[in-house]
């Protein structure tokens, strides 16, 4: 059975994790406002609505499979 | 990826060219892309492996599985979808004021166009209100987003507001003088006008494409966005030959239409032209509530008079009846004007020959709607 400080330690534990994993740290995104991807660097993660059904897609989504990024205009 | 304002186009040609891939718009070039077209290989890690591969190393890739790395990079995460939980950080320790730009991104993803704008109307607020020069570096990346949400509202029937084509247009061309080398914002704004004198064929392929998948027993997908003339290498089929450029009505004997039975808005690209620039008006005709267009009778004429402060295009043009005996759509036509070197501000004056219809009584009028174009110099 979990003695009181034990239980006050995974309190102080559940607490810790919740204010690191839950509360909104926004700070990490920035505006980009030219981007250049690099050979051998992770590939800018993003998130953009499909043309098809309006739903957001990630390119992280698509982990675990080569892609083929082309970036082009019907124009 | 595309960066292009309407997505509908793309779809058509993905499906005239039965592309099966996903294609993901980015209207706002908000990861920050300045050309297309651009390659990028990219393993099932997320590592960039080739930008601008060759067929070798495309098939190299795809035969051979890569080294996992040592320290994966996190997915971006899905609070960053989430404008109002972006919103929710203001006044904490983390909150930024670019993150305005990024709540309102996340805004018009969703097509919430209003708060969109209220977002990214607050970020220039605020950056007057400061001497941070990163904040000022990202004024015309904020400006550029104006126009693209601008411009959506203005083709949505659910929220569109008068003169918002026009707004859209000078949002984009003050972005464009703030970085003059961002390549797809400079076609953004041409493709509304004004015609090049060797034109770019944005969207000449459309009526391959709805050829070509009609062809297959296909429906080909419906375009709601009406293409301006500055999209097509060949002149709008609205412009009448400068042969037949006679005003139609010179002694003004039509009656005038004054009592608001229709409304007017032009819209200018550039918003602002230097002396001796080229300048595409765009004049927008709609019918008030109780009014409806009569297509049973003559076709509507739009006449532009003469200026000595400069050339038109075309003076008379066309809008040809909708197919029912009586509609409410926009109407709108297009001219190029090219303003003299040292002209002063241009005052065009015009008139539309319109047949409407009023709803209670059912009558029938032929009447003369006049107008005036001004159109600022720099």
């Amino acid at each position: 059975m979990a003695t009181t400080t034990q239980r006050l330690a995974v309190t102080a534990l559940a607490f810790f994790l919740a204010t690191v994993y839950i509360s909104p740290d926004i700070s990490a995104q920035k505006v980009i406002r030219q981007y250049r991807p690099v050979k051998g660097e992770p590939h800018l993660d993003f998130s953009f609505p499909d043309i098809r059904d309006g739903k957001l897609k990630k390119l992280s989504d698509f982990r675990g499979k080569k892609v083929l990024l082309l970036h082009f205009a019907s124009w | 990826m595309i960066q292009e304002q309407h997505a509908e186009r793309c779809r058509l040609y993905a499906q005239w060219k039965e592309f099966e891939w996903p294609i993901l718009q980015d209207r706002m070039t908000s990861i920050g892309l300045t050309e297309v077209p651009v390659a990028v290989l990219i393993d099932e890690h997320g590592i960039v492996q080739s930008t601008r591969p060759n067929r070798k190393q495309i098939v190299e890739l795809v035969a051979t599985n890569s080294p996992a790395p040592s320290s994966p990079a996190p997915p971006l995460a899905d609070k960053w979808n989430d404008p109002e939980l972006i919103l929710a950080g203001q006044g904490t320790d983390d909150w930024q004021v670019e993150h305005l730009i990024l709540a309102g991104d996340a805004f018009l993803k969703r097509n919430e166009v209003f708060s969109a704008i209220d977002c990214y109307k607050k970020f220039l607020d605020a950056e007057k209100s400061t001497s941070n020069e990163k904040l000022t570096e990202l004024i015309p990346e904020v400006q550029f987003r104006l126009g693209v949400a601008s411009r959506v509202r203005y083709d949505s029937n659910q929220s569109k507001q008068s003169g918002d084509f026009g707004i859209a247009a000078d949002w984009w061309t003050r972005a464009r003088e703030g970085n003059p080398n961002q390549y797809i914002w400079r076609r953004r704004i041409e493709q509304y006008g004004p015609r090049q004198i060797k034109p770019y064929p944005f969207y000449d392929w459309i009526e391959n494409a709805v050829a070509d998948i009609s062809a297959r027993g296909e429906t080909p997908i419906e375009l709601t966005v009406r293409l301006s003339g500055a999209e097509l290498a060949l002149p709008m089929k609205q412009d009448l030959p400068a042969t037949s450029a006679k005003n139609p009505d010179p002694s003004a004997k039509t009656e005038l239409l004054d009592n608001g039975q229709v409304s007017f808005s032009k819209s200018l690209v550039p918003s602002r032209v230097k002396t001796g620039e080229t300048v595409r008006v765009h004049l927008q005709f709609d019918p008030s509530k109780d009014i409806k267009w009569n297509n049973e009778s003559t076709p509507m004429q739009v006449w532009i008079n003469g200026s000595d402060q400069g050339t038109c295009s075309t003076q008379l043009m066309q809008v040809n009846n909708a197919k029912t005996a009586v509609s409410k759509e926009s109407r709108v036509v297009e001219f190029d004007f090219q303003t003299k070197e040292n002209s002063s501000d241009v005052e065009l004056t015009g008139y539309a020959l319109v047949n409407i219809c009023e709803d209670e009584s059912g009558q029938c009028l032929f009447r003369r709607f006049e107008f005036k174009i001004a159109i600022p110099q720099e």
